[in-house]
């Protein structure tokens, strides 16, 4: 009888232990991980997500396919050699075939995409321009902050689609390994 | 089953002798008590040389002061000719009525009397052939001399804090607070130990109703003895399933004139340097003697800053893990990729770390004070600085842990009641592991579940988070965080119900 009344004790320590080790967290490790500043997103379904980001201050990218915007996501976490976050993702670049309406609304309700990101569209595929570009971070940041047109948030772009029913964005392009400013388009929603 | 463990029914009694020595007052009773007591004295003397006037001395030494003794007592008993021209009865009733020097001569009714008085440090002179006793006052009071207040420095303000000796820390009150109004009622607590416990408060400013449930509380105290402050602590407090101190620990005489000058009342016990104060809630335990000597805007500042500290400890840690784990997005890009640099090549998990980190702290600061001075001192800088240097370059520990678990150790440090940093600790450590499991969700849980703990507590009825969570409708005067200039505090605050509110003018 005197070991009654141990049992929540015991199960507390074991609580403590394996979240103490780490087996019981369900946090990611912010270790071995590449952060992706840019997402390029090309076509309806399937789609192409390109991710560009910078590894020990060199650009780098990762390009993966799937079904929708979601799978694509997922499949891009499991490319490359460390593990892709898309947390800090600060410039979305959309293609001409991709639906801004629904990408804008699925990137907004998405849990690990910032509301905050700046929407760009592109002239061709924005895959193409993540890959072709030089330094497209870095380039993007300074489009962003000293470019011709201000480029609206994720969370503007949506809410003005929403109210308005058509929103304006840059538009960029790709001229030699330069990222340019090539104009602005406004989308109507459908 | 309570955290203590299964109740017990309530079993036998503590056996209790009433009275503990039964037999008669006379020097062999006396004998008996102190069997086996090599600090036990007695000695048969002849009043005024005459052999039929035999009179027994008895005294425990170390307990006496022996000039006092001496001069006070045996002196007169010798050359008082008076003595000489009585009978024993009239020597016994001239002894009693100013015959001895001493401060206080009373006659012992009992063996018990005799006895306490004894180990009081008095002296019992008993007149074996008329059945009578009588107890002089011949105490020691050997003591450690007044010194600052090494716990609680403060500039600008006094620098005496109390002793080990009960008089004395009732004299250093009275020196500030010369009022008729000042009671100090005493209590002895403790079968073996039979220590004087006294409790102050100024009549007509405390709330009675405080000061009967403090006088109820020592009264119902039964145990062998009272040697530390924990044993008072602990029978005196509200609830005992709480790391939160519900009385506030003092060495310094002003801070409880202060306290019981707003409606407090304090508890001295003898053999302890320090006072306690009742009712403490959180707020009290955040303002330290500094604040009133300090101009009040200063000091407004210093108390949002001690505040905002104690946040920081308890959660910095914590937000950190969350972050980490469970909200990357949180992090700045620029801060983020340092943070992956640092953490790179670092084999353990985050959470590991931060736990491991601030439990190594606390060995730490475990050694040096357990140390002591300069030794202590040392293995505080060689812990802190080399070891967790060299865990950093060993990649052991990422320097972002290291800052994070720094910021939160010294941080606590301003909280200036060692009592609640304790709890605090604790408590950093439970966040965070609510954060290991549940990221913010975890947090805000364990913070809930922190607030929903601290609005339960009470002190003597005065609810804990007060002024904050619970201002009883009244107005509060000589706020928490925003202190108003003193002239301008007129009224004590509301929530000590005390029997006269305005403290000025």
């Amino acid at each position: 009888m005197r070991g009654r009344g141990r049992g929540p004790l015991a199960l507390l320590a074991l609580a403590v232990s394996l979240v103490v080790l780490g087996r019981g967290a369900g946090g990611r490790e912010l270790s071995n991980v590449t952060l992706a500043q840019a997402l390029g997103v090309d076509g309806p379904g399937p789609v192409t997500l390109t991710a560009a980001g910078e590894e020990e201050d060199r650009a780098m990218w990762e390009r993966a396919d799937g079904p929708d915007l979601a799978r694509a996501r997922e499949e891009l976490g499991r490319r490359g050699t460390t593990r892709l976050e898309l947390t800090h993702v600060a410039q979305l670049i959309l293609g001409p075939e991709t639906p801004v309406g629904e990408t804008l609304w699925r990137e907004l309700t998405n849990r690990d995409s910032g509301c905050t990101s700046t929407v760009w569209l592109s002239q061709g595929p924005a895959g193409d321009l993540l890959t072709g570009a030089e330094e497209p971070c870095r380039r993007l940041r300074t489009l962003e902050e000293d470019g011709p047109v201000r480029a609206p948030t994720l969370l503007e772009a949506a809410r003005t689609l929403a109210e308005t029913g058509r929103v304006t964005l840059p538009v960029l392009a790709l001229t030699g390994a330069e990222l340019r400013v090539v104009g602005v388009r406004t989308v109507e929603e459908g | 089953m309570g955290i203590f463990g299964r109740r017990r029914a309530p079993g036998h009694p503590h056996p209790r002798q009433e009275p503990v020595f039964a037999a008669p007052l006379c020097q062999a009773a006396l004998e008996r008590a102190f069997a086996n007591c090599a600090d036990f004295r007695s000695r048969t003397l002849a009043l005024a040389g005459d052999p039929r006037k035999e009179v027994v001395l008895c005294a425990v030494e170390g307990m006496v002061r022996t000039e006092r003794v001496n001069d006070y007592v045996l002196r007169p008993m010798a050359q008082d000719a008076a003595l000489a021209a009585l009978p024993l009865e009239g020597c016994y009733a001239r002894l009693a009525s100013g015959g001895l020097y001493n401060l206080s001569v009373s006659p012992a009714e009992s063996t018990d009397q005799a006895v306490f008085a004894l180990l009081d440090g008095g002296v019992v002179l008993l007149f074996p052939a008329l059945g009578k006793a009588l107890i002089c006052a011949t105490a020691t009071e050997e003591k450690r001399s007044v010194g600052d207040p090494e716990d609680e420095p403060a500039v600008k303000a006094a620098k005496d804090s109390f002793v080990e000796s009960l008089r004395t820390n009732t004299s250093l009150v009275r020196r500030r607070l010369r009022s008729v109004s000042l009671r100090v009622e005493e209590e002895i607590v403790g079968r073996q130990s039979r220590t004087p416990v006294d409790v102050l408060y100024l009549e007509g400013i405390a709330d009675p109703a405080t000061v009967a449930e403090v006088r109820r509380r020592l009264g119902a105290m039964d145990l062998d003895g009272v040697l530390d402050a924990g044993h008072l602590e602990q029978y005196l407090c509200d609830r005992l399933d709480t790391p939160f101190p519900q009385l506030l620990a003092t060495q310094r005489p002003d801070r409880l004139c202060a306290n019981l000058l707003s409606g407090r009342v304090g508890v001295l016990v003898d053999g302890l340097a320090v006072a306690f104060v009742l009712p403490a809630a959180l707020a009290l335990f955040l303002t330290a003697e500094q604040d009133g000597t300090d101009n009040w805007m200063v000091s407004v500042g210093v108390t949002v800053l001690r505040y905002a500290a104690l946040l920081l400890t308890l959660f910095l840690p914590a937000l950190y893990v969350s972050a980490v784990l469970f909200h990357p997005e949180m992090i700045p890009l620029p801060l983020a990729k340092s943070v992956i640099a640092a953490k790179e090549d670092v084999p353990f998990a985050t959470l590991f770390e931060v736990v491991m980190l601030l439990l190594a702290f606390e060995v730490i600061q475990e050694a040096g004070l357990r140390l002591p001075g300069n030794l202590g001192q040392t293995v505080s800088i060689l812990g802190g600085l080399v070891v967790g240097s060299a865990a950093v370059e060993a990649k052991i520990v990422s320097p972002a842990v290291l800052i994070v678990v720094a910021a939160a150790g010294v941080a606590g440090y301003t909280v200036p009641s060692q009592d609640l940093t304790g709890a605090v600790r604790l408590w950093r450590l439970t966040l965070t592991l609510a954060a290991g499991v549940a990221g913010l969700l975890g947090v805000s849980l364990a913070g809930a579940a922190l607030v929903g703990h601290l609005a339960g507590l009470t002190s003597f009825g005065v609810p804990y988070l007060t002024p904050f969570a619970a201002a009883t409708g009244e107005q509060v005067e000589g706020h928490a965080l925003f202190r108003v200039p003193f002239p301008r505090t007129k009224l004590r605050p509301a929530s000590l119900k005390s029997r006269n509110r305005r403290n000025q003018r």
